[in-house]
């Protein structure tokens, strides 16, 4: 039986999500077999064109992205690609991974969002945790 | 008791400042957040307090620019520095930011300052006049919009022709102009023309140029806008209506890259993406044999359908939004939204004239409208009317809306009886001057229209 193979893409800024996806410097792409990460590729970004960053990810074949701050259109742009999205998260990349992993990582639950956070999350306990 | 008195002091001042100001320590942890800032970010002062300054404005100068990190680390002030950060809608807001270093009596660096200025509005009259759409200005999360977006990123890398379809008012043109601004000819030029505006003789000399003596008053060489588009992007808009034989000469440009100037024996090579537009279904012209169907076939290579706004009815609300931004910067105002029963109208509203027609109604709305919120009373009389028709013509109506036509239609006479004298007409229709005010507004019935 194959195993189940997903692409993680998570924009890094140190050993954090990068605040700003569009302005993100590495894009850090995670390939996970039945939700183990197997590899991990890192990509240098020059660019600052949205366009060219979600062609990146096409291109790549990403299936999910988990990012920081995200303009609505580009949102879009890229939910159209059929990416999935998890964005306006904070914190440590690989804890945001993990919780991603577990199923426990929801959007807009970083500090610039703090009410769904309370509604729905557990990832304030990731980064409260961390720091 | 007076450091308080003076922290209450500062407060006060840094909260009436139109000014972002924020204050960070050693950590970047937000330590201060004035009111401006909360507005301008979106994010209220309680929840930016204690985070990292980059989780809360998410800017393109976080990472590698940092302008905090620099006075930080050097002491020096930055003054007026560009950047973009997003607000808590996702929205991309430029700012202007300044930084200094805050110290302690002993002069040891406690952390830092930044103050910031919104130039949304200044960004947004810069875009009115230089037309630099992108894809932001593309405003829509219907199905159709989402597969324009979804083609989008491909469109704009490649140098491909496409064909934008649509009904007058869909929004073709910002669309063209969104396609050339993402592609790697964003900085040359963008030259509209439509094809539809002059005879076919103007035309060709126009699009191709003439060399001097091709004609009598040919005195000079005059290029065309296919040499003007060089290096850029050649809109042809309405190319429906492109004449015959300028068809297969633009054919040749598409297939060959190359023409020649009315009277000219040079050939000259074209460099230019060709955008068209057309406002019917010319597939259908193809098939009765009114557009070269080999030309259709090179201007369709991309083809991308606008919907009617009639059939994205969705995208209302967030249209309204978007020109009330354009409108509140180009006209200097500060309105905040429309009334719940405008925004009923515009949905129920039959939009023949599409999204041109829905902006043309909030201009029309901005030049009346002097408080927060546009009302009925500050749209066009028709437009107003025939809602209240459509609502009696509806079959769950009922008799309400034909009686509330019949009172509209009374306060009209007895306006117009009265000279436009509020206080007189309500006399004549046994009201009070409120309660006339009240339905006057309910109706969108403006008085001064029945002065004499």
């Amino acid at each position: 039986m194959r195993p189940n193979r997903e692409k993680i893409a998570i924009p890094r800024f140190g050993e954090d999500v990068a605040p700003c996806f569009g302005a993100s410097a590495t894009i850090a792409i995670f390939i996970t077999e039945d939700g183990e990460i197997v590899d991990q590729v890192d990509f240098t970004l020059h660019s600052q064109r949205a366009l060219d960053r979600i062609r990146l990810l096409r291109d790549q074949e990403v299936d999910t992205l988990i990012c920081g701050g995200l303009q609505e259109r580009v949102e879009e742009m890229i939910a159209a690609a059929g990416i999935r999205v998890f964005s306006w998260v904070a914190g440590n990349a690989e804890e945001l991974l993990a919780a991603y992993l577990r199923g426990q990582l929801h959007s807009r639950s970083g500090p610039s969002h703090p009410r769904e956070q309370q509604d729905r999350g557990d990832l304030s306990t990731v980064k409260d945790q961390k720091r | 008791m007076q450091a308080d008195k003076s922290s209450r002091f500062l407060d006060t001042i840094l909260n009436s400042v139109a000014d972002g100001v924020f204050t960070v320590d050693k950590n970047w942890r937000i330590t201060s957040f004035n009111r401006a800032a909360e507005r301008i970010t979106g994010v209220s002062a309680e929840r930016a307090l204690g985070q990292r300054c980059s989780d809360v404005f998410h800017a393109d100068i976080c990472e590698r620019n940092c302008a905090l990190r620099h006075t930080i680390r050097t002491g020096e002030k930055v003054i007026d520095t560009p950047a973009r950060i997003l607000n808590e809608r996702g929205r991309a807001v430029p700012i202007s930011l300044s930084t200094a270093v805050l110290r302690d009596p002993e002069g040891n660096a406690l952390g830092a300052v930044e103050t910031f200025r919104d130039l949304s509005m200044l960004e947004e009259l810069r875009r009115e006049i230089r037309g630099s759409y992108t894809f932001e200005d593309i405003v829509g999360k219907s199905p159709a919009i989402r597969k324009v977006f979804a083609l989008l990123p491909d469109i704009a890398e490649s140098d491909t022709t496409v064909l934008i379809e649509g009904s007058s008012g869909t929004g073709k043109e910002l669309l063209a102009r969104a396609v050339h601004n993402l592609s790697h000819r964003r900085a040359g030029p963008f030259v509209a023309v439509n094809c539809g505006a002059l005879p076919a003789t103007l035309f060709e000399s126009e699009l191709f140029g003439y060399v001097r003596g091709a004609f009598t008053d040919a005195k000079r060489d005059k290029p065309g806008r296919l040499a003007l588009a060089e290096g850029g992007t050649l809109f042809l808009d309405e190319v429906n209506e492109l004449p015959t034989q300028t068809q297969v000469k633009l054919l040749r440009v598409l297939q060959e890259r190359e023409y020649e100037p009315l009277g000219g024996v040079r050939t000259l090579r074209v460099n230019a993406r060709i955008v068209a537009a057309t406002n019917c279904h010319l597939a259908e012209w193809v098939s009765q044999g009114r557009f070269r169907d080999d030309l259709y076939f090179r201007l369709a290579v991309v083809r991308l359908t606008l919907p009617s706004l009639n059939e994205r009815r969705e995208d209302i609300p967030l249209l309204v939004e978007h020109f009330i931004r354009r409108f509140n910067a180009k006209r200097g105002k500060k309105i905040s939204g429309v009334a719940p029963e405008v925004m009923e109208l515009f949905m129920r509203h039959v939009f023949r004239g599409n999204i041109r027609e829905l902006e043309n109604l909030l201009e029309y709305a901005f030049v009346l409208c002097h408080e927060p919120i546009i009302g009925l009373e500050h749209l066009p009389e028709d437009v107003v009317r025939e809602r209240i028709r459509n609502l009696a013509e509806s079959p769950d109506s009922g008799h309400a809306p034909l009686l509330e036509l019949a009172e509209a239609d009374a306060i009209r006479a007895a306006l117009a009886g009265a000279k436009g004298q509020v206080q007189k007409a309500a006399a004549a229709l046994h009201v009070s001057r409120t309660t006339l005010w009240r339905k006057m507004k309910r109706y969108a019935i403006a008085p001064r229209q029945y002065r004499v």
